[in-house]
């Protein structure tokens, strides 16, 4: 797989700036981003999965290009078939344990049905 | 029974008006309320303002206005009037309008206050396992902002069975066509008839009550598992 991104993007806050500028390309299996807190990890990932638009730059995944400041591509994260998992998890407490594995199966417009628990109650359908 | 049969006609009505003002402040509640909460826009919080009005404004100074706007001669009820032969002032459509207005601000606040209270990681969990944008307000957004809208709309239900000043500016009071519960109170009152008075108070006042409770078994902060 080739990963090929350079993300740059200026958030303000009040007085405060953070500049993001990352740049990779790497065909390696894995790939392992480490730094200190607030040096936008979560930033350069959201970034990634289309979750926050950067400023410019440009994501492309086997030259499939995600996102493109210069020619203005930009594919939500609905096209762009990606798995990402939240740091704190975002898992739908109204949901049930069964109901959240089956949430992305689920298309169109309902969540995919509680199943009658058993009795006891099996811990898949329990709340979260 | 002949107070009887009339008392039925004016609770019936008054629920249709209720219940079709509701339905309409549910969808446009839901719709602003989301609206506010979500999107940057040049006017937001002046027209979250011009929406409360309606929760400060004497009800019949807005029961004015309406007739000034939707009157035979107002701008929008002379274009009714014109394009599809529809006249609000005088007919129980009209109540639905004065009550629906009355009660918008107590569906939309609500609505908004519970959409902000949505963690926006939620939605973002959603697109990224590829749900639409329409499925994911319907799946994620409003399933957990649902218990603070119910407890607007019932209350907005409650208000408008009790709206009195605009409904009766708009729609007047017509037996059986516009005469709701509380105008019905109102002119038994007048006219002396205390036992007829003393009926319809207390039907107002316990489906008030049973919809007050309601409401509050359904306030935010009751049941706090969704704050994790």
């Amino acid at each position: 797989m080739l990963l090929d991104f350079h993300l740059r993007n200026r958030l303000q806050s009040g007085t405060r700036v953070f500049t993001l500028d990352v740049q990779l390309k790497s065909q390696a299996q894995r790939v392992v981003i480490a730094g200190p807190s607030g040096s936008g990890k979560s930033q350069t990932l959201k970034a990634i999965a289309g979750l926050v638009r950067p400023q410019s730059g440009h994501v492309r995944i086997d030259g499939q290009t995600l996102y493109d400041a210069a020619s203005g591509v930009f594919l939500p994260p609905q096209a762009r078939r990606l798995a990402y998992v939240f740091q704190d998890y975002a898992l739908f407490a109204h949901l049930t344990v069964r109901q959240n594995i089956a949430f992305a199966l689920a298309r169109g417009w309902l969540n995919p049905a509680p199943p009658c628990a058993p009795p006891g109650g099996g811990v898949l359908d329990r709340g979260l | 029974m002949d107070a009887l049969a009339d008392v039925w006609i004016v609770l019936r009505l008054s629920l249709k008006v209720a219940l079709w003002a509701t339905a309409i402040t549910l969808v446009l509640g839901v719709a602003l309320g989301w609206l506010l909460a979500r999107k940057r826009f040049v006017g937001r919080e002046l027209l979250d303002t011009l929406c409360t009005l309606p929760m400060v404004l004497p009800p019949t100074v807005l029961g004015y206005y309406l007739l000034v706007l939707v009157g035979s001669r107002g701008p929008i009820g002379a274009w009714l009037y014109q394009h599809f032969g529809i006249n609000l002032i005088f007919t129980w459509q009209g109540a639905v309008l004065a009550a629906a207005i009355v009660t918008f601000p107590l569906v939309f606040k609500p609505a908004r206050a519970a959409f902000e209270a949505v963690e926006g990681q939620y939605e973002q969990a959603a697109r990224v396992l590829g749900v639409s944008e329409w499925a994911l307000f319907l799946r994620v957004t409003l399933p957990l902002a649902w218990r603070g809208i119910m407890a607007g709309l019932l209350l907005a239900f409650a208000r408008a069975l009790g709206e009195f000043g605009a409904t009766l500016m708009i729609a007047g009071n017509i037996p059986g066509q516009t005469q709701t519960l509380s105008i019905a109170v109102y002119e038994a009152v007048q006219a002396g008839q205390d036992d007829m008075a003393n009926v319809l108070a207390a039907i107002t006042s316990i489906v008030c009550i049973a919809v007050l409770l309601s409401a509050t078994r359904l306030m935010p902060g009751r049941v706090a598992h969704h704050q994790n």
